[in-house]
């Protein structure tokens, strides 16, 4: 399959979860009835329920892991790792405590624009501290690990704040923003994170080239011609937008940013660049159809979305990890 | 085509490389020996730029590297450095592509000319066979062709190879050493670090021996390649043994 049809295929295979999520619910909605709201007929009560409700969350499911993916697939390239990712990194973790912060001093009430504005400053945070790293380990798990240690530290803090949480009420919210979820999200919700959603994926997109020629390493990516310094940057700066976005939307959801660009890779004959955008759709589609699952599980409370997704993620991510093979060192 | 002009470079306060003046032209292979530490690798990234002179000045091509963009440098020279890791599992012909990066290329978008070169790469590596093969699969000699396949794919005048035989078999070290020997004998450059004496007698028509981050001597086989300057240089025991119009270096032991 080339590049193009497996992009074309994850693409329709997405709209088609998209329009399968607007499909389900508590109220029953003939496909009828639900095709006729979304494009913009049918009865009132309809279309506020497909448009209001169901629409949204599907397509913020879908831009989540869209972001998630494409981060994930970019950072996997530049730093040479497939266990890189911006879950496994810290850098999810870090942007919703930067968010959680903005909820814990009551800022977010005032200033709508400023729960975006703090994600996505933790998340570049992160990625840079993650990166300086890199530029001092060459190995694979050592880069993991400092990941691990930021992402706990981000969780304790995180645990701090709950802990003084002045309400059960905020408490509550603080859960979300930890857990993941796409649940209520509205248009206005998405409109806030597209600013940084939209720039980071343009500059990922753009680095695609040099991380194809970061598969030979740092020191002959340069001889051949890449400019290692701006790479580097654009990475961290776009995948920061990205995730930043993200967490702004739905909070910490882990794995699929690493799952995605592993299912895609044997595709694109194991190059980071053709990987980008598949593992982009692919991690788009997994999440809106993890969403789906998450409304259609009879459990009493509704599970989060990023639980379900570190359900099935970390056992994949334990399995990438003990098969991880590299060659040439 | 590669110049240095009273060119320095120091870690901290140790001194890696002393004052050099040094050009290397076309059409010739220069052969760069020196004992581990000797600041081979150093004077080779300080006159591509990929290490900043502390003072003096870099050319490749007459522009100085602080000014020449990455992508430009890389069209003048083919640069192999000493490691060679793979990052991933992708196959042979995309991992010579590369060798293309600074023409716009990339694995899987080649321009028929692009592609051209890297089918001649691939044709003169004798990695046909191998090219659609993951490069996770490969043995360490087919991973070497590979590599010099990518540098020979840039089709730069002048190529640079670090340590290009190290853990080879004696017949890849041949094999990659006749293709740089080709590459030049086609009115190319190429400065090479060798550790093998043996093989920079036979393959290299001008020996720079640094010692102390510096050129304690430069020049031919039949002039520099000498027990005094081996002993001096590596502390060990050489003899010469002509045979057949070719200068053999048996090395004995420590001096």
């Amino acid at each position: 399959m080339s590049g193009r049809a497996l992009n074309g295929a994850l693409l329709a295979a997405a709209l088609l979860a998209v329009i399968g999520a607007c499909l389900l619910g508590s109220v029953p909605l003939p496909a009828g009835r639900m095709l006729a709201a979304l494009v913009g007929g049918g009865e009132p009560g309809d279309a506020l329920v497909v448009w209001a409700i169901r629409l949204p969350r599907a397509l913020a499911a879908f831009v989540v892991g869209a972001a998630l993916g494409a981060s994930g697939a970019a950072l996997q390239g530049l730093l040479r790792n497939p266990l890189a990712e911006p879950g496994v990194l810290g850098v999810s973790a870090t942007a919703a405590l930067a968010a959680t912060m903005t909820l814990y001093y009551g800022l977010a009430a005032g200033a709508p624009w400023l729960l975006p504005l703090a994600a996505v400053g933790g998340a570049l945070a992160a990625t840079a501290l993650i990166a300086l790293a890199a530029l001092r380990t060459a190995s694979v798990v050592s880069l993991v690990l400092v990941g691990v240690a930021l992402s706990s530290f981000a969780g304790a803090l995180m645990a701090l704040l709950m802990n003084f949480a002045p309400n059960p009420f905020s408490l509550a919210d603080m859960v979300n923003w930890m857990l993941g979820s796409v649940a209520n999200r509205s248009f206005e919700d998405l409109a806030l994170a597209m600013p940084f959603l939209v720039p980071g994926l343009a500059i990922l997109f753009l680095t695609r080239r040099g991380l194809s020629a970061l598969t030979l390493g740092e020191e002959a990516a340069a001889g051949i011609g890449l400019d290692l310094a701006r790479q580097r940057l654009l990475v961290v700066l776009g995948a920061g937008l990205a995730t930043g976005g993200s967490v702004a939307i739905a909070g910490a959801i882990g794995f699929v940013g690493i799952v995605a660009p592993h299912l895609v890779r044997p595709w694109v004959g194991h190059d980071p660049a053709r990987s980008l955008l598949p593992s982009a759709l692919l991690a788009g589609l997994l999440l809106v159809l993890a969403d789906i699952g998450v409304r259609v599980l009879p459990t009493d409370a509704e599970l989060k979305l990023g639980v379900l997704a570190a359900l099935v993620g970390a056992p994949v991510f334990a399995a990438i990890a003990a098969s991880a093979r590299r060659v040439g060192r | 085509m590669i110049a240095l002009e009273r060119a320095t470079c120091r870690a901290g306060d140790r001194p890696l490389l002393h004052a050099t003046d040094l050009t290397i032209g076309l059409g010739r292979l220069t052969v760069l020996l020196g004992p581990n530490g000797a600041g081979k690798t150093t004077l080779i990234r300080v006159a591509l730029g990929l290490l900043r002179a502390d003072s003096g000045t870099a050319r490749i091509g007459g522009d100085p590297v602080a000014r020449l963009a990455a992508a430009e440098r890389a069209r003048r020279v083919a640069y192999l450095p000493q490691a060679r890791p793979i990052a991933w599992a992708q196959p042979v012909r995309d991992l010579v592509a590369l060798g293309r990066y600074a023409h716009g290329a990339a694995p899987g978008r080649l321009s028929p000319a692009d592609a051209a070169a890297v089918d001649r790469a691939i044709a003169a590596c004798g990695l046909e066979a191998l090219a659609a093969r993951p490069a996770d699969t490969l043995s360490g000699g087919e991973q070497a062709r590979v590599h010099i396949a990518r540098a020979l794919a840039a089709e730069a005048p002048m190529i640079v190879a670090d340590e290009p035989v190290a853990s080879l078999d004696p017949r890849h070290q041949h094999q990659v050493l006749g293709l740089l020997r080709g590459h030049v004998d086609r009115g190319g450059g190429a400065l090479v670090v060798l550790h093998d004496l043996d093989l920079a007698a036979r393959y290299g028509d001008r020996l720079l021996w640094m010692q102390g981050g510096a050129i304690i001597a430069d020049g031919g086989v039949a002039e520099t390649m000498v027990p005094d300057l081996v002993a001096e240089v590596y502390g060990v025991q050489a003899r010469l043994v002509e045979q057949d119009g070719r200068r053999h270096v048996v090395v004995d032991g420590p001096a």
